[in-house]
């Protein structure tokens, strides 16, 4: 059943990358005809191979194995890093076969897959992991499709390249056509050891910022706003131990992003015919980088969010967090090549990859944007917040409601204060927009729970993020997303669950609610099948993309009935947003901050559901 | 079947005559007042139309019976490929223009404002009607759902003009 990519001879291994890989053709230059067929009769290519199901064996192994043309020592997934496709299709009975290869224990993770819970491979939650030279069988039935990815959930594994995507074909039409598809995974490598990047983080967070601000900046914002907004607003950085410029905590200075492990000097193709509709199916599978992806000359079609379908919404250009999945439909008609560029949120690098009707095109690289200020959004400040008031330390206490018990969290208590500005922020932007978010913004305040898929007080979902210009360009929002028909379970939720995301940024500290995982006494227990509401409060000035494993979170963007579902939720600094959950999943389940070293740190905890 | 006499008389006029016949129920005016050569039994879902391609002749009138299968609201949009985009990019800013708006209401009362375009919109789980004479002096057109991402997503077909 398993028709894996192993070069008999190390020697070529490079020759045959740069020659068929490099070209999106991998897996049909190789002989290696991927198994599946679509009704729709769409072609791919992805060029670490494929291999199908339902019987799937998978080497684990540290190799020697070059990344953006160096010698570098990835993990490896049956001879590549980034791994093979896996293509299931729903219905199938899959059976995963992974063997340890390396000298310290491995798992895999099905990221986003609905299924038994000792089958979801977290070591110490589902199961005790994959020890050296042993084999794992994986079996689960194949109950959805769509587009996900499988990563290591050991250590810091997968910023080693221990990922690749996982696509599941649907058993019934989709709400969709298109006549070709190719896949986007994009990772973040770098040459450094993880664990290295981790002490280097827990040193001084800013290790790996090299925009921090300069005297020079100072005088420009002197010359801009004035002396005394200036010094103001310095003074409050420092008082949250943190640097404006704190966009990303791994930056392009040590990461190199890659498109299908290609770096941007080795320029990934992807072919089409013109006027061919095309199927992206764009991973998020880095470790630490969010990215803005867009295709200058194309305007993408967003049909799918996290593997599940979402009504079609037209868009220049999407952020993408960690562990998401979109699905875009673009159809080029011209001939000619554009580039694929996926921009990492602090601007710092990119990934880029080529679409083209032929070999060897490649179009202009899009001017990079400038790094953005966290001052402008995260403080609110342009909304013309009294900035003199967040002086005082008393004033600070007061204005933070949301705050969890943690008094030596500077960090989180100087946070709360913003979220609540936050919330007024965006009232007044509901006015006339969203008549269910004002009557819910009274009944939350009178102690009510608010109807099902209402949009929480202190939620931006209608603001693409920081970096990102609305009026540049059509940026996809969280808003956008609408399911195509209701979800199963349409009970209104039975009850609330409010957790904070937390840190203290210069200790590297990540936690839920002011305690990291190790200081957590048990798990966050759901009833089995009750219906309840996940309130997630980002208490730090960071985005956080939380993921539930085993249950589906659906994100109440305000869409009533037609709220879409995410196995990944994009939390944006100050934002408090919420999802309903059903808790059909007896047994344990991780719940984390998929920024790797965040979940490392201790922003991670089980839930339990009985 | 053709029928040229016919042809002749409502050939040109068939856009602006008969833009508006089929909204609402499934029986239009235009049923009695002139004879349909065809009638096409329609699908629309989300998001594809059954059949994706027609051949029809000059001057042939036909009668679109569109049924919706799907779950949210759709238009039934004949036109060249240039005014369905231009309809289609009016669409999406007036969808964008409402700050986000969730529902699909934005033209409103089944009355679907496409322009010179005849056209229908049709909620869901409901069956409307277009009478339509192919014109002489074209040789393609597209039916189209010009709802933002629909046409993009598949809702859109070829109508062959020739005979």
């Amino acid at each position: 059943m398993t028709t894996a990519k192993h070069p008999a001879l190390p020697v070529n291994r490079r020759q045959v990358l740069k020659g068929a890989s490099a070209l999106g053709l991998g897996a049909m230059t190789l002989g290696l005809t991927p198994a599946w067929a679509s009704p729709w009769g769409q072609t791919t290519a992805y060029p670490q191979g494929t291999e199908s199901g339902p019987e799937v064996s998978l080497a684990i192994r540290r190799a020697a194995y070059p990344v953006a043309g160096r010698d570098a020592r990835p993990i490896s997934i049956n001879g590549t890093s980034p791994g093979p496709l896996i293509r299931l299709k729903e219905g199938q009975d899959a059976v995963l076969r992974v063997t340890n290869l390396l000298e310290e224990p491995t798992s895999i993770h099905w990221h986003g897959l609905i299924l038994p819970p000792d089958m979801d491979g977290v070591p110490g939650v589902s199961f005790a992991g994959i020890g050296p030279g042993d084999t794992f069988s994986y079996r689960f039935p194949v109950r959805q499709s769509g587009t996900y990815w499988y990563h290591s959930h050991s250590g810091l594994q997968e910023q080693l390249g221990h990922a690749g995507p996982l696509i599941i074909d649907a058993a019934e039409r989709e709400p969709f056509r298109y006549d070709r598809e190719h896949v986007l995974l994009l990772t973040d490598w770098s040459f450094e050891e993880p664990a290295t990047i981790f002490r280097n983080l827990k040193t001084g967070e800013g290790y790996y910022n090299f925009q921090e601000r300069t005297v020079a900046d100072f005088f420009a914002d002197v010359e801009k706003h004035g002396f005394t907004d200036t010094a103001t607003q310095r003074a409050m950085w420092a008082r949250m131990r943190m640097s404006s410029r704190d966009i990303a905590d791994v930056t392009g200075s040590t990461y190199t992003y890659l498109m299908n492990g290609h770096s941007p000097n080795q320029n990934w193709t992807a072919l089409f015919k013109p006027g061919e509709t095309q199927r992206l199916r764009i991973i998020n599978g880095s470790a630490m980088s969010y990215f803005d992806v867009r295709i200058p000359g194309l305007t993408m079609t967003v049909v799918a969010a996290d593997g599940q379908p979402v009504q079609p919404v037209p868009v220049d250009e999407f952020r993408i967090g960690i562990a998401e999945t979109y699905d875009v439909l673009v159809k080029p008609e011209a001939d000619t090549a554009y580039t694929l560029f996926a921009e990492s949120m602090d601007r710092s690098g990119y990934a880029i990859g080529t679409l083209a009707p032929r070999l060897g095109m490649a179009a202009a690289i899009p001017a990079r944007r400038r790094i953005a200020d966290r001052g402008m959004e995260a403080m609110g400040s342009h909304a013309g917040m009294d900035m003199s008031g967040m002086q005082t330390e008393e004033h600070a206490g007061m204005m933070g409601p949301n705050q969890p018990d943690s008094p030596k969290l500077d960090h989180a208590r100087m946070i709360s204060m913003d979220s609540s500005g936050m919330a007024g922020m965006d009232h007044a932007g509901m006015t006339g927009m969203d008549h269910a978010g004002m009557t819910g913004m009274a009944a939350h305040q009178a102690g009510g729970i608010l109807p099902a898929g209402t949009v929480q007080p202190g939620a931006r979902l209608d603001q693409p993020g920081i970096g990102l210009d609305p009026r540049e360009r059509r940026v996809l929002v969280y808003r956008d997303l609408k399911a195509i028909r209701p979800w199963p379970d349409r009970r209104p939720p039975g009850r609330e669950l409010e957790l904070h995301l937390t840190g203290n940024m210069e200790r590297y500290m990540w936690s839920f609610d002011g305690k990291k995982f190790s200081e957590v006494t048990g798990p966050i227990h759901f009833a089995k099948d009750e219906r309840l509401r996940l309130i997630l409060v980002n208490n730090t000035m960071m985005e956080h993309p939380i993921h539930l494993h085993g249950m589906w979170m659906e994100l109440e963007n305000g869409a009533g009935e037609l709220i879409p579902r995410k196995h990944t939720l994009n939390i944006k600094p100050g934002e408090r947003l919420s999802a309903l959950v059903t808790a059909d999943a007896e047994g344990s389940w991780a719940f984390h901050c998929h920024l790797l070293y965040h979940m490392d740190a201790g922003m991670f905890r089980v839930v339990k559901v009985a | 079947m053709r029928k040229t006499l016919l042809a002749a008389v409502l050939g040109l006029a068939s856009t602006t005559a008969l833009a508006g016949a089929g909204h609402g129920s499934g029986k239009s005016q235009a049923d009695a007042q002139q004879s349909i050569d065809r009638t096409f039994a329609f699908e629309a879902g989300d998001m594809w139309f059954t059949p994706g391609k027609l051949e029809i002749a000059p001057g042939e009138t036909v009668k679109f019976e569109i049924t919706n299968a799907g779950n949210l609201e759709h238009e039934f949009v004949i036109g060249g490929s240039e005014d369905q985009a231009q309809h289609r990019e009016m669409m999406r800013e007036m969808a964008s223009s409402g700050g986000h708006d969730m529902s699909a209401g934005h033209h409103g009362g089944g009355q679907d404002d496409a322009g010179n375009m005849p056209s229908v919109t049709i909620p869901p789980g409901e069956t409307a009607t277009l009478v339509w004479t192919a014109p002489h002096n074209v040789e393609e057109v597209e039916f189209a759902c010009n709802i933002p991402g629909h046409y993009e997503a598949g809702m859109n077909g070829d109508i062959q003009i020739e005979g």
